[in-house]
């Protein structure tokens, strides 16, 4: 029998191949600015906005429920596109988890194309159980494509679009008086629908994504549902 | 080109997917943001596989003990190297305060220090003489065994060749001691009859140290044999061939060969032996292949008295042997019964696995013990009740107190030991326990019988008689070897009615404690087993009131399925 006097947790890393895969893209050359779709905020404008729904991590069990929070958007001349958003959600054993993420999107024209972002963000989880001596901290940075389109519906906008990223996260805290680290690369993908019309704004995201269970909550969620009402600037 | 850069993007991600799923992060993230299990007093969870249990206090704090068990099932009966390691990793737990202490080994690999009259316990009989006989059987006999043809199984066989003359008190007649099949490596010694009774011929060898056996010896242990040994063994697995047509007697020789087994100034004794080589032919059979050695007879070889130490320096006086030879008979006679009944009634083509055997005849010390001190099972006998009278006490000490002390041997190690597979004291000693426990379940009557009256072996004979899976049932009695008569309000099945352990064994040992080996559980420590098949361990933790506990039981993948834990919350 061996013991140890303490056990760091270490997450199960994937190689960053998978992400450094992104620079092999070899965008075209002849990149020019284009809007890019799906923010809450207008084209150079902005948007504050409240948000909630339903979000799932896929541990030893499925921990789900309810979540809530706010946002910000803001669409720069370039095009680029800042948005900031906070949620709280409360799992089955009261332990309370505070997500919030901030994501830059940087809109180019790609021939043939309609829009294309490349996006790049961070986000952080905050993961608090006094019950069980808890705290628990997980960065995580998603990097990806959002790919859609803007429909015109009379003095409205419809915009559909999906953004599928990778992910990288890692861990720090304790979880059960137990010293964790660890990182993973994982992967997932948004499908949003944002409608803009004057003053108001509207969207909604499902959300899959897959980091591994060896790292604490990712700051979006292994599954979410995000249904967001705000007004625009 | 869109639907390009979409998939490309697409196969990035999912190639960046990682989907581990288990391993203690992913229990105590799941605990720390999951439900979590409340356990009442004397409840037991079972943890299929290997995974994380999530705790929650339930009125206050408690006591648990988590049980992994290996439900797999040795290769073979030396199962050195096919350990797994299990890894236990707890979050959130304190030390327990309401389980036994985590305590070293009384006597590394030794017996208990006393008997149940507190009487320093004698040296012990060398059972690897025994388990060498029994594995020799094995590989030397099996190839030796054919298929019955048809017809083959109706009744006892007797050999046309055998003799048949029951012989008279007076009457010399030789025995090849060897227990070899060779002719080369016979040891043909002369006993002279000294008694023939309705089951038992009494031979006394004739270069025996003196004096050898009085009259009153050779009455002792041929009305032994008719009244106890006999009736016990045949009535709970069955009665033996009688290939030496002699009216089923069993021939007991008393031979300084048996003596001579024994090294000088060893700590351990041979008290006896069978050899299932003596039940086949020296002329091949269209069942069994010729054993030129065979005496062709039920046959026990037994120790002489040896009151002066002649041979090799190992003193054994009469009293000594009158008080061994009779646990010893009882033990052997099984083996006979066994080997006997699958060569010539059950039609078996296997003799069964030694450590199955060796508990079976563990079994027919303990059932020596009930009939001499006129109890049964299932009183769950207390140290009080062994000392009760001498009527009790001494045929404990006689038949029963061996069979405790392999129990403890286990109870002092259970993580480095194995209830089947390879032997040793330590597995004697579970598998008598797990043997009494699964009849005491069963509740069936001829749950012995029907284990020596097999034509299967090993694992596939306990199941074929248990009816379900026996690995379970083992997973279910290492439960029982902590609560029982300790946990209140455990389910039935998690209980040893037969015997009270708490109670008898403390009295064997030195420090006069329970000798289960119980491992303190520390939060963020991870206590590690390497577990044979059939191994198990013992892990005990608290959980504070108000507060929640995670505890990830590992292995490697590959042994997952066969990882059977329990938690028990012992208060």
């Amino acid at each position: 029998m061996n013991m140890s006097n303490s056990r760091r947790m270490h997450g199960r890393a994937t190689p960053l191949a998978a992400v450094l895969g992104l620079a092999a893209l070899g965008l075209p050359a002849a990149l020019a600015a284009q809007a890019c779709v799906g923010s809450m905020a207008p084209a150079h404008g902005a948007a504050v906005y409240a948000t909630g729904g339903y979000f799932h991590y896929r541990f030893s069990q499925d921990i789900q429920g309810a979540q809530y929070g706010a946002g910000a958007a803001i669409d720069f001349p370039g095009p680029a596109t800042l948005e900031v958003e906070g949620v709280t959600r409360q799992p089955a054993s009261g332990a309370t988890v505070f997500a919030g993420s901030a994501k830059a999107l940087i809109g180019v024209h790609v021939p043939m194309v309609a829009s294309l972002c490349l996006t790049a963000g961070a986000g952080a989880t905050y993961l608090h159980d006094a019950s069980s001596l808890t705290s628990n901290t997980t960065l995580a940075a998603p990097i990806g494509l959002r790919f859609g389109t803007g429909i015109p519906l009379g003095l409205a906008r419809l915009e559909p679009y999906l953004e599928p990223y990778v992910l990288l996260a890692t861990t720090t805290g304790t979880v059960f008086d137990v010293q964790t680290s660890g990182a993973a690369v994982g992967g997932g993908a948004d499908a949003g629908l944002t409608l803009r019309t004057g003053p108001l704004a509207a969207g909604i995201v499902l959300r899959v994504a897959s980091i591994g269970t060896s790292i604490g909550p990712s700051p979006g969620g292994d599954r979410a549902v995000l249904v967001r009402l705000g007004i625009t600037f | 080109m869109r639907a390009k850069l979409v998939a490309l993007t697409l196969g990035l991600v999912l190639v960046g997917c990682e989907t581990n799923t288990t391993g203690p992060n992913s229990s105590f993230y799941g605990c720390a943001m999951g439900d979590a299990t409340q356990m009442s007093a004397g409840q037991v969870l079972s943890l299929g596989g290997a995974g994380g249990v999530c705790l929650a206090d339930a009125g206050g704090a408690g006591d648990y003990v988590i049980v992994p068990f290996m439900a797999t099932t040795p290769a073979s009966d030396t199962v050195a190297g096919a350990k797994t390691a299990v890894d236990i990793l707890a979050g959130g737990i304190g030390a327990s305060s309401g389980g036994l202490p985590d305590r070293a080994p009384l006597a590394p690999g030794g017996p208990p220090l006393f008997d149940l009259s507190g009487q320093p316990f004698a040296r012990q009989p060398d059972e690897a003489f025994d388990v060498a006989l029994r594995r020799r059987e094995i590989r030397d006999l099996t190839g030796k065994i054919h298929p019955a043809g048809p017809g083959g199984g109706s009744g006892m066989r007797t050999m046309a060749t055998s003799p048949s003359a029951v012989p008279s008190v007076g009457d010399l007649v030789s025995y090849n001691t060897a227990a070899a099949c060779s002719s080369s490596a016979e040891d043909i010694r002369t006993g002279r009859v000294r008694a023939v009774s309705q089951y038992a011929i009494i031979v006394e060898d004739t270069t025996d140290p003196a004096p050898g056996l009085s009259q009153s010896d050779v009455n002792y242990f041929a009305a032994t044999m008719d009244t106890l040994v006999y009736p016990v063994d045949t009535g709970a697995f069955g009665t033996p061939s009688d290939i030496d047509s002699n009216g089923g007697r069993t021939i007991i020789f008393f031979t300084s060969s048996v003596n001579e087994r024994t090294p000088a100034n060893s700590q351990y004794y041979i008290g006896g032996f069978f050899w299932a080589g003596d039940l086949f032919p020296h002329q091949s059979t269209s069942r069994l292949s010729a054993c030129p050695g065979s005496n062709e007879a039920e046959i026990f070889y037994a120790l002489a008295p040896d009151p002066n130490g002649v041979i090799n320096g190992n003193v054994f006086n009469v009293d000594f042997v009158r008080r061994v030879t009779v646990s010893t008979l009882g033990h052997e006679f099984q083996h006979l019964i066994n080997a006997s009944r699958r060569l010539f009634v059950n039609n078996a083509n296997v003799f069964e696995d030694v450590w199955l055997n060796e508990g079976l005849s563990h079994i027919a010390e303990e059932l020596l013990f009930y009939a001499a001190a006129h109890l049964q099972p299932g009183l769950n006998l207390t140290l009080d009740t062994l000392r009760s009278s001498d009527a009790i006490r001494v045929p404990a000490n006689e038949f029963v107190v061996n069979d405790l002390s392999r129990y403890i041997s286990f109870l002092e190690r259970p993580d480095t030991a194995s209830v089947m597979g390879i032997d040793n004291l330590a597995m004697r000693g579970a598998i008598w326990s797990f043997l009494r426990y699964a009849a005491d379940r069963s509740g069936s009557a001829t749950f012995f019988y029907d284990l020596d009256n097999s034509t299967t072996a090993g694992v596939a004979n306990l199941r074929n008689v248990i009816g379900s899976d026996p690995l379970q049932w083992m997973r279910d009695w290492a439960v029982s070897i902590y609560a029982d008569d300790a946990v209140p309000g455990v389910d039935p099945v998690y209980t040893q009615p037969s015997w009270n352990f708490r109670s008898v064994l403390p009295a064997l040992t030195n420090d006069s404690t329970f000798p289960l080996r119980v491992h303190a559980l520390s939060a963020g420590s991870t206590l590690s087993f390497d577990l044979l098949p059939g191994g198990t361990a013992f892990s005990s933790f608290s959980l504070d009131a108000g507060h929640r506990g995670v505890i990830d039981l590992s292995t490697d993948a590959a042994a997952r399925k066969s990882l059977r834990g329990s938690l028990i919350r012992i208060r």
